[in-house]
């Protein structure tokens, strides 16, 4: 086993990190010093990157978290009142000459 | 026993859409389900999502199509049954056309027993359940 620290040299706490220490097998830190040698970069960077990928593949919407959908359309625009008119929109949308029409390329040309 | 509601298009679009005027609304109410049943009827989903790509994008259909299986909302399938009852409620509300969807939602709240819907749809308040005095529609 060989310890490493994980810390960058260029930043301090001024960038909201914490110093900590771990232990990897040998030939893991082999490969982590192999790697940030290729790539010019430390190998607490290689660390970093590591945790976040797990991070973002692990960390799931909590279940009975109805909330996660609250605000997922960033849709940019003045106010509107879609909402109370889904029938309505739907119905110019797939009216003859509507959006649908006009996507599948049915409406004529002249 | 959880409390158990149903939710309507407008509900979800607006709680998705941080642009309508009813968005903070829909999202406090949205928020106000933890810890009960939050139930939305296939047709529903299939509605909304069909609205949000049709309005918005794929992009945005993809990731509320995501969020919405990504969370504990439930999805009410529709059977033969379903659908029959949906027609019953067509035929007696007649005058107040409220079309396919939401004759199929009003149809879940019989099968499930539910008086609860969450809609901005006020149409939906002159719908008599067979098992309740009234529906609550809310917010």
């Amino acid at each position: 086993m060989v310890d490493i620290h994980v810390r960058r040299c260029d930043a301090g706490p001024a960038m909201n990190m914490k110093k900590t220490m771990m232990y990897l097998p040998t030939e893991m830190h082999a490969y982590l010093a192999d790697e940030a040698e290729r790539r010019g970069v430390s190998m607490a960077e290689i660390a970093r990157e590591a945790i976040a990928e797990y991070r973002a593949r692990t960390e799931q919407v909590p279940k009975h978290d109805y909330t996660a959908i609250i605000g997922i359309i960033d849709d940019w625009g003045p106010p509107s009142n879609d909402s109370e008119r889904i029938d309505e929109l739907l119905d110019e949308y797939y009216a003859v000459g509507g959006g649908w029409d006009r996507e599948h390329g049915f409406v004529d040309s002249d | 026993m959880a409390l158990s509601t149903l939710i309507d298009s407008s509900v979800l679009v607006a709680a998705a859409n941080t642009r309508e005027t009813h968005h903070l609304e829909a999202a406090h109410a949205i928020s106000s389900l933890a810890g009960e049943r939050a139930i939305i009827p296939i047709t529903i989903l299939t509605e909304t999502l069909g609205f949000v790509r049709t309005r918005y994008g794929l992009d945005h259909h993809r990731r509320l199509w995501a969020r919405l299986q990504a969370t504990s909302f439930e999805i009410f399938p529709a059977d033969t049954s379903l659908l029959e009852e949906a027609r019953r409620i067509d035929e007696r509300y007649a005058d107040i056309g409220y079309g396919f969807a939401d004759c199929t939602l009003l149809a879940s709240c019989e099968v499930l027993r539910t008086a609860r819907v969450l809609s901005f749809d006020r149409r939906l308040a002159a719908y008599r359940p067979s098992f309740a005095s009234v529906l609550e529609v809310m917010p």
